[in-house]
Parts: C-alpha cells; sequence; structure tokens
C-alpha cells in the first residue's frame, strides 16, 4: 500500500482542488441539459486538459463525468426528460413525485444514492481493482450475451401494468436497434438507401424524442397552470436523513451492482440502472409496490448503480488499459498522453498516482452533495414559471442536444418523427422505458450472439461450455422457466379453486 | 434595435467577405473558419490525431478549425458529408481506409471521390496471441493455418476487411493459405478484440502494439510480429513478418486530409504546406509519440498514389475472401 500522507500531500494543492471545483460545476451544467450526456461533457474537455499537469487532467475527466450522470436526474424528475441514457430507467418514477409536489425527496434520494454509490464504487477501487480486472476480463462474447439476456428480462419489470403492452415495446425497440449497419457484416439494414440511416438510430435523439418531445407535446394539450403546484424545494438534507437509514439496503444493492456491471468493458452505466432498478422493483418489497416510498427505493438503487458505475470502469482501465465504458476510453488516452501509461505496472511503480487518481473519485462524490443542492434549487425556479415560457427554450435545448451528439440536421428530423411516435404510444399507455431497454441491449445482443456463433462456426454449445457464461446462461434460462412455470401453476391453481367455489355452490 | 442593425450589419459584411473570397479564391487560406470532419467518434485514436494537427493549424492560420465528429456508419456519414460538400478549402476531413465500403456495398467512394492532400500517420497492424497461448510465434500461426485454415479464430480488432486484417490476410495469401476458410472474427474495436483474447475467446488478435501496452506488461499478451517496413523504435523487440517470412507484406491504418473531389491545385497546395508545417511542428510530433502514433508523412501527390494502392490491396484480398462479389456492381 502507499502512504496516506502522500495521497493528501498530492490532494492539498489548491490548483488540483480548483480543477475539481470548476469541472464538477461543468458538469452539473451539462449533464442537466437534455440529450447532453456524460460522455459528451468528458469530451469536449479533452482540448482544455491536453494542457493541464497528469492528476488535474484525469480530475477534471472525473469530477465532470460523476456529476453529470447525476445532473442527468434533475431534468429527468422535473420535466421528464431524462438529462442522460442512465437517468432514463427512473425519469418516470422520479417524475411521478414531482407531481405530486415531492420533488426534492425524489430528487434528494437520487443524490444522495448517487454519491453513495461514488463512494461505495470509489472504495472498491482502491481496495480491490486488480483482483475485480482479472475477473472482468473473463468476460467473452458468451457471458455478454447472457448478460445482455438478462438485461431483456428486466424488461418485465419496468413494462407496466400490462405485460402485452410492454412487450411489444420491447420488440419495438429491438427492432429500431437493428437499423443501420449490420454490426458484423456490415450490410445495410432498413436504411433505405439513406446515408444518415446507415449509422442506425442514434440513442440521444430517439430518447429526446421519445421522452422529451411527447411530452412537449402532452404538455401543450393540458392545462398544466393547475397541475403543477408543489412545495418543490422543502430541505433536502431533511430528505437525505430521512431517507437513507430507510433505504441504505437499496443503496448497496445499488453500488455493488453498477461497480460490477461498470467494471466489465462493454456494458456501461445505462445497463446498471436498468438492471438495478428491475432488481429494486422485483427482490425488494417496499420497491415493488406503487407508492411514492416504493418509487424512492427504485430511484435509490438505480441513482447508485449509474454513479457506482462509472468507478466500476476505472477498474479494467487503469489495470489492463482496457476501456470499461467510453468515458474511461477517453481517460485512458488523456492518461497516454501525461505519461501515465495505465496498466498493472502502474500499480507497481507509482502506486502514489493511481490511488491519487482513486482519493479524487472520494472528493468529487462528497462534492457533489453541496453543488447538487445548489442545483437542483436552481433548476427547482423552472417549476415555477408558466408552462408557455419553459416549453419553447427545453423545445430548443433538445434541438440543440441532438444535434451535437450527432452532429447531423437529420438527428433533429428524428427527435420529431420520436416525438409523434412516444405521443402515441403513451396515448395508448404502451409505455416507453421497454421501448428503450430494447435500443440499448439490441445492438449488444445481436453482436455477442454473431460473434459467437462465428467463434464456434454454428455450435450452439458454444453459450454453454464456459464456466461463467453457461452459469449465468443456466441461470436466466431457470428464471425464464420458473417464472411461466409459477404463472402457469397459479392461474391453474385459481381455476381449481373457482371450480370448487362453483361446486360448494 | 440596435443589436438587430449590428447583426445585419455584420452579416452583409459576411456575405461581402464571402463574395470577395470567391472572387479571389486564391487569397491566403485559411480566410475564414474551415470545418474538419473526423469520421470517428470524439476521443478515439482518430480523434486524437485530427485535432493535433487542427490545434497547430489553427495557431499558424489564425483562424478556427472546427472539428466535427461523424462516426455514423463506421464513418460514412463523414465521409459523405465532406466528399458532396464545395471544393474550396473549407470543408475537409479525415481520410483513411475507405475502399472496402464499395466492395461491400455500403458507399461508392473511390479514390476519385476525394482531392487527397496530406497523410500524416501511418500505424502499422501487428499480430498478437495470449501469452499463454500454445502459439508462440508467426511460424506457429502459418503452420497451423496450413494445415487447416478454419483451426483459429482470428479477432480483426474492429469490423473486418479492414486496417488490421486485410493486410494479415495478403500476409496469409502470400504464404499459400486458402484464406476464404479463414475464421475472421469482427469487434468492437481493438479493446473488444483484446478482451477476448485475455479470456480466450480468441486465438489471435490484429490490431497496432501500443494497443496492447498495458496487457504486454501485465505478461498477459505478446505480440508476435509487426506489419512494417522496419521494427518500430518504440519497440525494438518485435520482429516484422518480413524479416520473419521474407513476404514483403505491410499495412495498417493510416490518417490523412483530404477534401472533396475537384478542389484548385493551387488551393491544394497551399494547404498541403500548412499541414507539412503543422506535422513539423515539436508539439504534434510529441503529441503523436506519447500516444504511440506512427508519423509519416506524404504529400498530395504521393498521398493520391497512395490511395490507388489501397484500393487495389483491398480489392485483391476481399476477392480472395470472396466478399468481392459486390464489387463489380
Amino acid at each position: 500500500m502507499v502512504d496516506p500522507l502522500a495521497i493528501f500531500a498530492q490532494l492539498a494543492d489548491p490548483y488540483l482542488l480548483a480543477v475539481i471545483l470548476v469541472c464538477s460545476c461543468y458538469g452539473l451544467i451539462i449533464g442537466a441539459i437534455p440529450g447532453l450526456t456524460a460522455l459528451m461533457a468528458t469530451a469536449l474537455l479533452v482540448p482544455f486538459i491536453i494542457f493541464m499537469k497528469p492528476l488535474p487532467a484525469v480530475a477534471a475527466i472525473i469530477s465532470a463525468s460523476a456529476m453529470a450522470i447525476f445532473a442527468g436526474d434533475i431534468p429527468g424528475a422535473l420535466l421528464r426528460m431524462p438529462g442522460t441514457p442512465a437517468s432514463a430507467a427512473y425519469a418516470d418514477d422520479a417524475y411521478g413525485l414531482t407531481r405530486k409536489g415531492k420533488a426534492s425527496l425524489g430528487l434528494g434520494a437520487g443524490l444522495f444514492a448517487s454519491a453513495a454509490g461514488g463512494l461505495i464504487s470509489a472504495t472498491v477501487l482502491s481496495l480491490c481493482a486488480p483482483w475485480l480486472a482479472r475477473i472482468a476480463l473473463s468476460f467473452s462474447s458468451v457471458e455478454y450475451f447472457w448478460l445482455g439476456v438478462l438485461g431483456l428480462s428486466c424488461a418485465t419489470f419496468v413494462a407496466g401494468p400490462s405485460l402485452l403492452k410492454g412487450m411489444a415495446s420491447l420488440l419495438l425497440g429491438l427492432l429500431l436497434a437493428t437499423v443501420g449497419l449490420d454490426p458484423v457484416s456490415g450490410m445495410p439494414r432498413f436504411t433505405f438507401g439513406s446515408t444518415n440511416l446507415m449509422g442506425g438510430l442514434g440513442l440521444i435523439p430517439v430518447l429526446i424524442g421519445l421522452f422529451a418531445i411527447s411530452e412537449l407535446l402532452r404538455n401543450a394539450n393540458v392545462d398544466l397552470v393547475g397541475e403543477q403546484k408543489a412545495n418543490r424545494s422543502g430541505s433536502i438534507f431533511a430528505t437525505i436523513g430521512e431517507v437513507v437509514p430507510r433505504h441504505k439496503t437499496a443503496i448497496f444493492r445499488g453500488s455493488f451492482i453498477g461497480t460490477i456491471v461498470g467494471a466489465l468493458p462493454g456494458a456501461g452505466s445505462d445497463i446498471a440502472a436498468w438492471i438495478s432498478y428491475a432488481m429494486g422493483r422485483r427482490f425488494s418489497k417496499v420497491g415493488s409496490a406503487d407508492t411514492d416510498e416504493g418509487a424512492v427505493e427504485r430511484i435509490v438503487s438505480a441513482s447508485a448503480a449509474n454513479n457506482a458505475s462509472l468507478g466500476g470502469a476505472y477498474i479494467p482501465a487503469t489495470v489492463f488499459g482496457i476501456p470499461g465504458d467510453a468515458i474511461t476510453a477517453i481517460v485512458i488516452s488523456v492518461m497516454f498522453i501525461k505519461g501515465i501509461n495505465p496498466g498493472p505496472t502502474l500499480f507497481l511503480n507509482r502506486p502514489e498516482v493511481i490511488y491519487t487518481i482513486f482519493a479524487i473519485f472520494f472528493v468529487a462524490n462528497l462534492l457533489m452533495i453541496p453543488l447538487g443542492i445548489g442545483c437542483i434549487h436552481a433548476f427547482g425556479l423552472i417549476l415555477r414559471m408558466p408552462a408557455k415560457f419553459v416549453s419553447p427554450v427545453i423545445l430548443l435545448f433538445c434541438v440543440l442536444g441532438a444535434f451535437s451528439v450527432e452532429n447531423t440536421l437529420f438527428a433533429v428530423g428524428l427527435i420529431i418523427v420520436f416525438g409523434l411516435l412516444g405521443y402515441v404510444m403513451e396515448a395508448n399507455s404502451i409505455p416507453l422505458a421497454p421501448a428503450i431497454l430494447g435500443l440499448i441491449l439490441g445492438p449488444l445482443l445481436e453482436q455477442t450472439f454473431m460473434t459467437t456463433m462465428l467463434k464456434s462456426q454454428g455450435d450452439l454449445i458454444a453459450f454453454f461450455n464456459r464456466p461463467i457464461g453457461g452459469t449465468i446462461g443456466v441461470l436466466t434460462l431457470g428464471i425464464w422457466t420458473l417464472t411461466v412455470a409459477l404463472k402457469a401453476f397459479n392461474s391453474a391453481n385459481r381455476e381449481g379453486e373457482l371450480q370448487t367455489d362453483t361446486n360448494q355452490v | 434595435m440596435k443589436t438587430t442593425s449590428r447583426i445585419a450589419g455584420a452579416l452583409i459584411g459576411a456575405v461581402a467577405a464571402n463574395a470577395l473570397l470567391a472572387a479571389d479564391a486564391l487569397a491566403d487560406w485559411p480566410e475564414q473558419p474551415v470545418n474538419l470532419i473526423v469520421v470517428a467518434g470524439a476521443g478515439g485514436g482518430s480523434d486524437y490525431t485530427m485535432r493535433l494537427i487542427a490545434r497547430e493549424l489553427e495557431t499558424s492560420g489564425g483562424q478556427p478549425i472546427n472539428v466535427i465528429n461523424q462516426a455514423q456508419g463506421g464513418g460514412i456519414v463523414g465521409y459523405t458529408t465532406y466528399t458532396t460538400a464545395k471544393p474550396d478549402g473549407y470543408t475537409l476531413g479525415q481520410l483513411s481506409p475507405f475502399a472496402q465500403f464499395k466492395i461491400l456495398g455500403q458507399a461508392d467512394f473511390t479514390a476519385d471521390s476525394f482531392t487527397p492532400i496530406a497523410l500524416v500517420n501511418v500505424d502499422p497492424s501487428a499480430i498478437h496471441v495470449a501469452a499463454d497461448s500454445k502459439l508462440q510465434s508467426l511460424d506457429d500461426i502459418v503452420a497451423a493455418l496450413k494445415k487447416d485454415p478454419a483451426s483459429l479464430k482470428i479477432s480483426c480488432g474492429g469490423t473486418c476487411s479492414a486496417s488490421w486484417d486485410i493486410p494479415f490476410i495478403s500476409l496469409m495469401m502470400a504464404e499459400g493459405i486458402d484464406v476464404a476458410k479463414v475464421n475472421l472474427i469482427p469487434a468492437q474495436g481493438s479493446a473488444a478484440g483484446l478482451q477476448e483474447l485475455a479470456s480466450g475467446g480468441v486465438d489471435v488478435v490484429l490490431c497496432s502494439v501500443p494497443e496492447t501496452d498495458a496487457l504486454t506488461a501485465a505478461g498477459m499478451v505478446k505480440t508476435v510480429a509487426v506489419l512494417a517496413d522496419e521494427r518500430l523504435k518504440r519497440y525494438p523487440d518485435v520482429p516484422t513478418a518480413k524479416e520473419l517470412t521474407g513476404k514483403d507484406v505491410t499495412g495498417g491504418t493510416w490518417r490523412g486530409i483530404a477534401g472533396p473531389a475537384g478542389m484548385d491545385p493551387a488551393l491544394v497546395s497551399q494547404i498541403e504546406g500548412r499541414i507539412h508545417q503543422a506535422y513539423e511542428t515539436e508539439s504534434f510530433q510529441k503529441g503523436m509519440s506519447d500516444r504511440g502514433f506512427g508519423t509519416q508523412y506524404m504529400g498530395a501527390e504521393d498521398f493520391s498514389a497512395f490511395l490507388h494502392q489501397h484500393e487495389a490491396q483491398t480489392k485483391e484480398v476481399m476477392n480472395a475472401l470472396g466478399l468481392g462479389a459486390g464489387a463489380g456492381k
């Protein structure tokens, strides 16, 4: 281990602390704008940090991305416009609380869970990064395939009251995910000769369309003045004091799932949030209920997970130079430029550097609480303004967000098309969340399935003959069979009871 | 009101400046901001290289260079944007291996769709195996493939029929291997390919050498050969395929700057001069070597010849792989 005093000495550099503060504020603002993601916040930083010293450069990315992931919750909760894909899982729950005048409950809980998730993953990162990285590297396409299938099962938990409509939405998402170049053969599919469609339907424009534009359309039809009452700014600190003890299991579970999923290269914060959300709904008594308390339980488990996954992604990145997500891909590139080449030798030869980087995680996540509260209050003002002033501004940001991610006008067209689609779907009470899940998981499933088949030259046994992959596979199939069997058994039982009832009468 | 009229004034000024520019196309480039399209996402190697050169061009030319990332469709969207732009020198783009798009029926650019200006980077492909693999040398790989071409799982370190696998397949063709039967597996980039190698999912990964630094240091990956003319300065212990097999096959990825077809030759030579100047700066050279990117310069003429050579090699290999069927269409 390394001398903690040396780390403190490194951290006490005022320049470093100033960078963390400035980049935190910057990350909060970018993340809070719908469509501008944590990835984008990071990518935009690169031209500036190239001139910085190594530690401040990495610190800038860590603080900006952590804040951006949290800040994505704010427009999700206040306007039902998830700022980042990672916030989409629980946007509905958080928005539901806001409409009941409990915005500070949903956001405060999310804020604390985000910070806690970040801190827990930083602890895991500091204690056992090299060991976890080895496990993460033992995942091949087979394991990822089963992980994707397990992820799909989450759709049943976010499907809402009608399973049938939920499945329809999921399949729509999977279908939309096939647009573009085939990830394996490179053949164009459903592109109708359009170059723009070759790139597929970008997740961000689709997300903005389905959630934000459709909500604007709905608001245009409803008089919102009476609806958005609300004691928006209850004390957030009081909320934290109340909420945390009651939901500590959810926070721990979310942080754990987030760290693990984040550590797997190829699965990022969005998948972490969805899986954790589904676990919160399925395996927690509180979380399975459609009450405010249940919503908070689900929000904290998913918020903790998406922030924890950021730390998790640094595990394979620092140990083996394999990025856990797109943000750490940028981090690796910055580390190379700065001469801190990631790899096991970094842990051996320059432990003070790597452990200071981990320490920055703690600083950034602690800073998140006061800054986050300020940000929530600032955005809370939006709710006090009449919708007729707010809506055009939001529309402007939606257009800007879509354009800035894809750099094409086509993306702006996409948000309109998906806005209409989202409006129609919700008007027919088809949930949006499963479609997003399908869009996120579709490419992963297809790539890993095709890659596995190519490797085994068409032999399906390949999905079961690796120890970890086979276990997850059998487990997933087991859960599915059991669920179906239980359902059949229950309905048979009920029929039986009914029959006994009739017999008695 | 005042602001409005000021904006209007500025607009009129801008229009007038544009008109002047059209009248005197050969004024000193750049006289207005330049859009540089990068055909890859923000944060990757292409983005890094292009931003590095853009920074130097900005300092020397005094005009902003807007780097625009259009990675959609493997870069096809970006290529389309700048090949269909006005050839006035103010929309330029990154040019990297492109010949596979036409052969696969994905797009119809050829070398003639571009005005090549300058090439600034070449990174040779290399052949990597797991450190504990039974394959320990290029000879082992060739022997295994000669015995049964389908016996090894070979990750392309990205999409197949692209920068890393085309030169490797060329080499295998030269060795007399039935390459149509070789089991090539696409990956989502080299990191994903290396992950497969570490997890035992594939036997061989093809990608550049610096990308494996950390895994090599961890004792998990071994580089058996690099497909370059001579050994890389940074990796003096990695032999070239040429010294191992005697077959002169090289290749990999490369990055240059080009514009739409039909640019004025005088304008091209002016921009080329600027890029050459940027290439020579210490900060560009240092920025490239810090990341392990190779530097190599080609002016417009050499770059143009190189593009035709790239098309020919790609076509030959893809025909041998049985992918060339769409080539005639």
